[in-house]
């Protein structure tokens, strides 16, 4: 049996159901259509199987963005017992500006092309999710979507200029996923992160345009990874003692400062990297209560003995001291 | 207990590598876990060459 789910990857506000007004059968093919719910609002998807997790088809009528957008999937090569999910999402809404994102969906791979855009005419949340994404200017967010979940990934900058620097995400709350790699010349400011105390993944690294103090996100009490490396953030890393869900710290080369043993209480960490910084201390807290490491990088201002450096190995964590 | 002390160390499970091999090496020690399988070489070239041949790849969820 064929199983087909639908699920938001927006959020947990935002209903699937409030996006697809059907999901049926094509008669005459074999496959299934889906149909937004608001005809003059084209909903984008992305399909995947549960076994790989990729985008399947997306095969999206997008040539009038006036009509009825429908999603046609084809499936002919699916077997008794796939599963079939249907991510359905508002895609940078304001059809007129057909030029500043237009999604390619023949490859499975989408590219928004993203130049000094606002948000301004998005009615409903929207996720930013993109393959590639060239950001030339600014964006904003204006303060209506005030609650709304966002995400915000690229897993590859495209831009010569990529500029975060007038970004406001003051009212953005809900900020779930904040992710660039390969960013070399991003400029952006964690300090704007501090009200996104939904956050759950940042992941931001190799730039020096990447500032601001690391302070700023002591109240985001639901990051479960935070990577920074090979940026220019600087501050106290005790800011981060009562990140209770955090599993991932990475800020290895990075002006950050500070005792390490202020993150002893940060007991879900399975990988805490503050090679290169000048994070010191004395381990003896972080062995003892830190029993999910899998790795360890500290700078050699740490103090570590070698029977807690033998401890560590032991119980299967690699340890760097750089 | 290990000390790998070369500028390219490589340390992995199966087919992970737990710490990412880059160009700019490792200036320090590493002292892998108990369980993970280990090597070390002088140059950025001889790490990439084993680890391709042992098929290892650093895997970081990007989210």
């Amino acid at each position: 049996m064929l199983l087909i789910k639908t699920q938001s990857t927006l959020s947990r506000d935002i209903e699937p159901v409030g996006l697809i007004k059907a999901i049926r059968n094509k008669e005459d093919s074999g496959g299934i259509t889906i149909e937004p719910i608001d005809e003059n609002k084209p909903v984008f998807v992305e399909i995947h199987s549960n076994k790989n997790n990729k985008v399947l088809i997306s095969d999206v009528s997008y040539t009038n963005y006036t009509a009825t957008s429908r999603v046609y999937l084809n499936l002919d090569n699916l077997q008794e017992n796939d599963e079939i999910w249907i991510y359905p999402f508002w895609r940078l809404s304001s059809y007129e500006q057909r030029s500043v994102a237009e999604p390619h969906t023949g490859g499975g791979v989408v590219y928004n092309e993203v130049n000094n855009y606002s948000f301004e005419n998005i009615n409903k949340g929207l996720i930013f999710g993109a393959e590639k994404l060239e950001i030339k200017d600014k964006i904003i967010f204006p303060k209506k979507y005030d609650g709304i979940y966002y995400k915000l990934t690229a897993h590859e900058l495209a831009a010569d200029f990529t500029n975060f620097g007038n970004c406001d995400f003051s009212t953005v709350k809900e900020l779930d996923i904040f992710s660039m790699v390969h960013t070399d010349k991003l400029i952006f400011n964690i300090d704007n992160l501090k009200q996104c105390t939904s956050l759950n993944i940042c992941f931001l690294e190799n730039s020096a345009g990447i500032n601001g103090d690391i302070s700023n996100l002591s109240k985001l009490t639901q990051a479960g990874k935070l990577v920074f490396a090979s940026t220019n953030i600087s501050g106290d890393i005790s800011s981060l003692a009562n990140l209770a869900n955090l599993r991932n710290l990475n800020v290895t080369y990075t002006n950050v400062s500070g005792d390490i043993a202020s993150l002893a209480n940060c007991t879900a960490l399975e990988q805490l990297r503050a090679g290169h910084t000048n994070v010191s201390g004395d381990i003896t807290n972080i062995v003892t209560n830190l029993t999910k490491l899998k790795v360890l990088n500290i700078p050699s201002t740490v103090t570590i003995t070698d029977a807690q450096k033998k401890t560590l190995t032991g119980r299967g964590c690699t340890l760097v001291i750089s | 207990m290990v000390e790998l002390t070369k500028k390219y160390p490589i340390v992995y499970k199966d087919k992970d590598l737990i710490i990412p091999l880059t160009k700019e090496g490792i200036n320090g020690v590493v002292y892998p876990a108990n369980d993970a399988e280990y090597a070390e070489f002088d140059t950025y070239d001889e790490a990439k060459a084993f680890v391709e041949s042992k098929g290892l790849s650093y895997k970081e969820p990007i989210v």
